[in-house]
């Protein structure tokens, strides 16, 4: 059956599976459902019943209409039929003779009377009508005049025995006897001994026109096929029936015995029958009504029915819908359940990982606290063992110890550096700002450095600016990156010496920023080298850490730290020459200070119409410019490329390029030059343009090698105090480079006065001829000189190694960069140092200049 | 004799650097929690407290707080010993009274400077070793 155990279960099931809201809600829209089609269901029986009745009433009369059409048919066909079969029995009458009346004497010796045709006695058999019928169907009789009456004397009409009715007389109260009395033949219906047929008379005349008899032919009503045909046409819903009353409101049809019948009669005599409607017709041919009888409960039943195959279908259908939202409520439910327990899912998995980033943090703290403890004890006790070693005279024991403690700070250093990278990598170190002083800060890290220092014999020299003041930064982090910036120097350098020069730089926009370069002359570093240099746990080498020790952390982490203020760190380096690493960072350290990247961020590479922008690039060098053009272009700039100053300037006015990149030293015209030009033509002036150099403003000679520098104008006791420094024996020669002549005079005479042998050149190839034939103790060298300038002077220098050992002093203006800044009318925009390229930075001044020249357009 | 007051839960740190400083020629007082080292900073006169931050019962910050906030006590420099670079011990440390503070690992010379520093402010001098 449909409500098969096992779909009971499987329903059962899903209803339990359900949420409980849901379920209630599912509950209630089904009873909302039963309730609705309930009430519906009531109100369209009734309506649908009412419709009912009135339809049937409607129908009923064009029903009835119908059967008596019916009958009419039936009628004419039949009184044809009548017709016919009477001339059929008028003609086999008169084949036989002529009619005649003629008295007989009978069997009983009495005399009658008797129809004859011819010579045939009528009473005698029935061969005529017989014969009639068998052609024509229906009955014949043939009647004999006997007084007032007719009487049937052959006939093959039945009488209600089954006999047939020979000697039955012709209905005296009839319609038939009046008109044949009247000499006239009849059609019609009549009964005959009680039953209807549908007949025809005609006077028998004799040869005296005397009518002596009548021919009769009649077709029985209620053998009639048609009729039944005709009554049964239309069906009246299920017990309804039609009936046919003659004029005596008998039914002749239903046939009598039937229950129809019965209820037919029940219905004409009037007897209650209030479940029963009744519509009569007459029907005129015949005198005859056409009655029709409705059962009334049959509207209910039929309403009934129609409704509840109506329902059934809608309840197939409700069903349907049921079952299938069921199943979707089913299948919501799970998902809400699985949505409910996912979100829940999501809260614990965040609460999890919340507890996780404090149990890292957690972690990480107790992680330093517990690995740190054992070291100490370690490096501690091993301290200890050596001083009571020593105190008690067992020195032997003491290489030993210093080897132990030597592990244990070893291992800390790298426990420090890993526990220092976790965190960054945990994003869990955090900065803490701080005014402090500038230069407290650094004689304190020169402090910590001494040991380092004396073990490789290397000499350190302090360089601070007097305007150095205060910084705010993170001074841990400041003087971790400043010692692990020193202690690598020392530690790849021998004998040599190491420069700590501290710088404050201001910038247009970005405040000041303060720099710290520390320059060794040490091994150094090749591009590959340099290369993995800020890579964790390479150190330049693999064979350094054993050689040199150290963790590999350091620079990674100095970086990390430079960054996270707002700054960088940059390497420059010659093998066998010396490295140079210069750490920028600003003055005022600021939380989450990226303008550039977010000037980066917020222009693209590509003007409105789509075009990508353009930068010129200016450089003699042409693997310089290659370089710089080749950045550029990876980060989809076009560029152009001009080798000298005059090329660089038509360009710039030809093309107008959106960015101009200047290299400071070019032969013929120089960098500062080009500025100067573009910066005083309206058609060019509002071109950002980036100035590449070597040097940076101040920091001049450091770079390459310079070993102090002097202000002017000279200071002769500054002079006296440098050269002693540098030149050792105070009677050794000096080349002094310096174009102006007077400044020139100036000096010579100052250092001769000391004793010294002096020689001049006057700029930067005079110098390099004179550097052929001698080679000094010592180069006073001023920068800002024309022809080779005093960069390019120290750059080439530099890269003889022959040269490369002698000392310079480098002579420059106090306030240089002032100077420029008028001649430029203050629109240098940016100076990067071109050695170390480090090429997103590059771009970001790129991209920034632009983004502010765009805004100020 | 110039007194130490060393309060240092960590039984080997306290080992150490009391055996180190004793044969550096200071009386080495010794507390293993923060309220023993209240109790002998009252009791105990040290010219000089060696404070290990992280302590049982009561911790140095809190320690510190009470020493500065006594009349009698708040004379006596407070060196305050923190672990290395874990934020914001140092400044918690200043921020807590002291008046220097040494990381660990203890470098023996270093704290010695420091104590020789803090016992010159107060006009007290080193002890001879």
């Amino acid at each position: 059956m449909f409500l098969s155990e096992r779909r009971l279960s499987w329903a059962r099931q899903h209803f339990a599976f359900m949420h409980s809201s849901l379920r209630t809600k599912v509950i209630l829209w089904f009873c909302l459902i039963v309730i609705t089609v309930g009430v519906a269901g009531w109100l369209g029986f009734h309506h649908i019943s009412e419709e009912i009745a009135n339809e049937a009433d409607l129908q009923m009369h064009d029903k009835l209409d119908h059967v008596i059409d019916l009958l009419k048919i039936t009628d004419s066909t039949y009184s044809s039929l009548v017709r016919a079969s009477m001339r059929v029995l008028k003609l086999e009458a008169h084949r036989i003779g002529p009619p005649s009346l003629r008295t007989v004497t009978g069997p009983d010796g009495k005399p009658r009377q008797d129809l004859f045709f011819g010579d045939e006695a009528m009473s005698g058999g029935f061969d005529l009508v017989d014969k009639v019928t068998s052609i024509m169907g229906g009955t014949a009789t043939i009647f004999m005049k006997d007084g007032d009456r007719f009487v049937r004397i052959t006939t093959n009409v039945l009488r209600p025995d089954g006999n047939r009715a020979v000697g039955t007389e012709l209905d005296p109260h009839g319609k038939a006897i009046v008109r044949i009395r009247a000499g006239l033949p009849f059609f019609g219906v009549v009964n005959i001994l009680g039953k209807p047929y549908i007949t025809g008379y005609v006077p028998i005349r004799d040869a005296a026109k005397q009518t002596i008899g009548i021919y009769y032919v009649g077709y029985a009503l209620d053998t009639l096929v048609s009729v039944q045909n005709s009554l049964q046409q239309h069906h009246i819903l299920q017990s309804g029936f039609f009936a046919l009353l003659d004029a005596t409101d008998t039914v002749i049809f239903p046939p009598n015995g039937s229950r129809q019948a019965q209820i037919a009669q029940r219905l004409i005599s009037g007897s209650a029958m209030p479940n029963w409607r009744v519509w009569r017709e007459t029907f005129a041919p015949w005198n005859y009504e056409v009655m029709a009888a409705m059962y009334l409960p049959d509207i209910a039943n039929v309403t009934f029915r129609m409704i509840w195959q109506a329902s059934l279908m809608m309840g197939g259908v409700i069903l349907a819908v049921l079952i299938v939202s069921f199943w979707m409520a089913g299948k919501l439910s799970v998902a809400l359940e699985q949505a409910e327990s996912a979100k829940e899912d999501a809260v614990h998995a965040r609460d999890a990982a919340e507890s996780a980033n404090r149990t890292k943090s957690t972690f990480l703290a107790n992680m330093s606290h517990e690995l740190r403890t054992p070291m100490n004890a370690i490096i501690g006790y091993s301290e200890m063992l050596i001083e009571e070693a020593e105190d008690i005279g067992e020195s032997s024991f003491v290489p030993d110890l210093q080897r132990i403690r030597g592990a244990g700070k070893h291992l800390l250093a790298l426990i420090n550096d890993v526990l220092d990278l976790s965190k960054i990598e945990a994003g869990k170190m955090t900065l803490f700002l701080e005014d402090f002083r500038l230069s407290e800060m650094i004689n304190e890290v020169v402090g910590t450095i001494q040991p380092l220092l004396e073990k490789n014999a290397n000499r350190l020299d302090v360089r601070m600016s007097d305007d150095l003041g205060d910084m705010r930064a993170d001074l841990t982090k400041v003087r971790q990156t400043l010692f692990n910036l020193l202690s690598n120097a020392s530690k790849f350098t021998e004998k040599g010496v190491i420069t700590l020069a501290v710088d404050r730089v201001p910038t247009e926009t970005n405040g000041d920023r303060i720099r710290f370069r520390v320059s060794d002359t040490g091994i150094g570093m090749t591009q590959e080298q340099l290369d993995r240099l800020f890579q964790a746990f390479t150190q330049a080498d693999a064979s350094t850490t054993r050689k040199y020790g150290g963790t590999g952390l350091g620079l990674v982490i100095s970086r990390k730290f430079c960054e996270m203020m707002g700054g960088d760190i940059a390497v420059e380096s010659r093998p066998n020459v010396g490295t140079t690493f210069t750490v920028d960072l600003p003055a005022e350290v600021h939380e989450f200070s990226e303008p550039v990247a977010e000037a980066q961020a917020a222009i693209t590479n590509k003007t409105p119409a789509g075009k990508s922008k353009s930068v010129l690039v200016v450089d003699d060098d042409p693997d310089a410019a290659d370089l710089m053009a080749r950045a550029l272009e990876r980060s989809g700039f076009s560029t152009i490329r001009a080798s000298r100053g005059p090329e660089a300037i038509d360009l710039a006015r030809e093309k107008k390029p959106d960015a101009i990149t200047l290299d400071v030293m070019m032969p013929g015209m120089d960098g500062w030059s080009v500025l100067s030009v573009l910066k005083n033509d309206p058609t060019t002036a509002k071109i950002p343009v980036v100035m590449v150099t070597m040097l940076q403003n101040r920091q001049l000679g450091y770079a390459l090698g310079a070993a102090d520098f002097l202000t002017k104008p000279v200071d002769a006791e500054k002079l006296r105090t440098v050269i002693a420094k540098h030149a050792g024996k105070p009677s050794a020669e000096v080349l002094v480079i310096e174009d102006d002549p007077a400044n020139r005079d100036m000096l010579v005479r100052m250092l001769e006065k000391d004793g010294l042998t002096v020689s001049t050149a006057e700029n930067g190839s005079a110098a390099l001829e004179a550097l052929a034939i001698r080679r000094p103790a010592l180069i006073l060298l001023d920068l800002m000189m024309p022809v080779m300038d005093g960069f390019e002077f120290l750059s080439v220098v530099n890269r003889e190694p022959r040269l490369a050992s002698i000392p310079i002093v480098v002579v420059t203006a106090k306030d240089l960069t002032s100077i420029d800044r008028e001649r430029l009318d203050g629109s240098v925009q940016a100076i990067i140092q071109k050695g170390a390229i480090d090429r997103e930075r590059l771009l970001r001044e790129v991209c920034a200049m632009i983004a502010k020249s765009e805004k100020s357009r | 004799m110039i007194r130490v007051l060393l309060v240092e839960d960590n039984e080997m740190n306290r080992d150490m650097l009391s055996r180190r400083l004793a044969r550096k020629g200071y009386d080495v007082l010794i507390a293993v929690d923060g309220q023993e080292g209240l109790d002998l900073a009252a009791s105990g006169t040290p010219d000089i407290i060696l404070m290990d931050m992280s302590l049982p019962v009561i911790d140095g910050w809190e320690a510190t707080r009470r020493l500065k906030a006594d009349p009698v006590l708040q004379g006596i420099p407070v060196i305050a010993l923190t672990a290395h670079a874990m934020a914001g011990d140092r400044e918690q440390a200043l921020g807590a009274g002291c008046d220097d503070y040494d990381t660990k690992p203890i470098e023996l010379p270093r704290l010695l400077e420091k104590i020789a520093a803090q016992l010159a402010r107060v006009g007290k001098s080193v002890p001879a070793a």
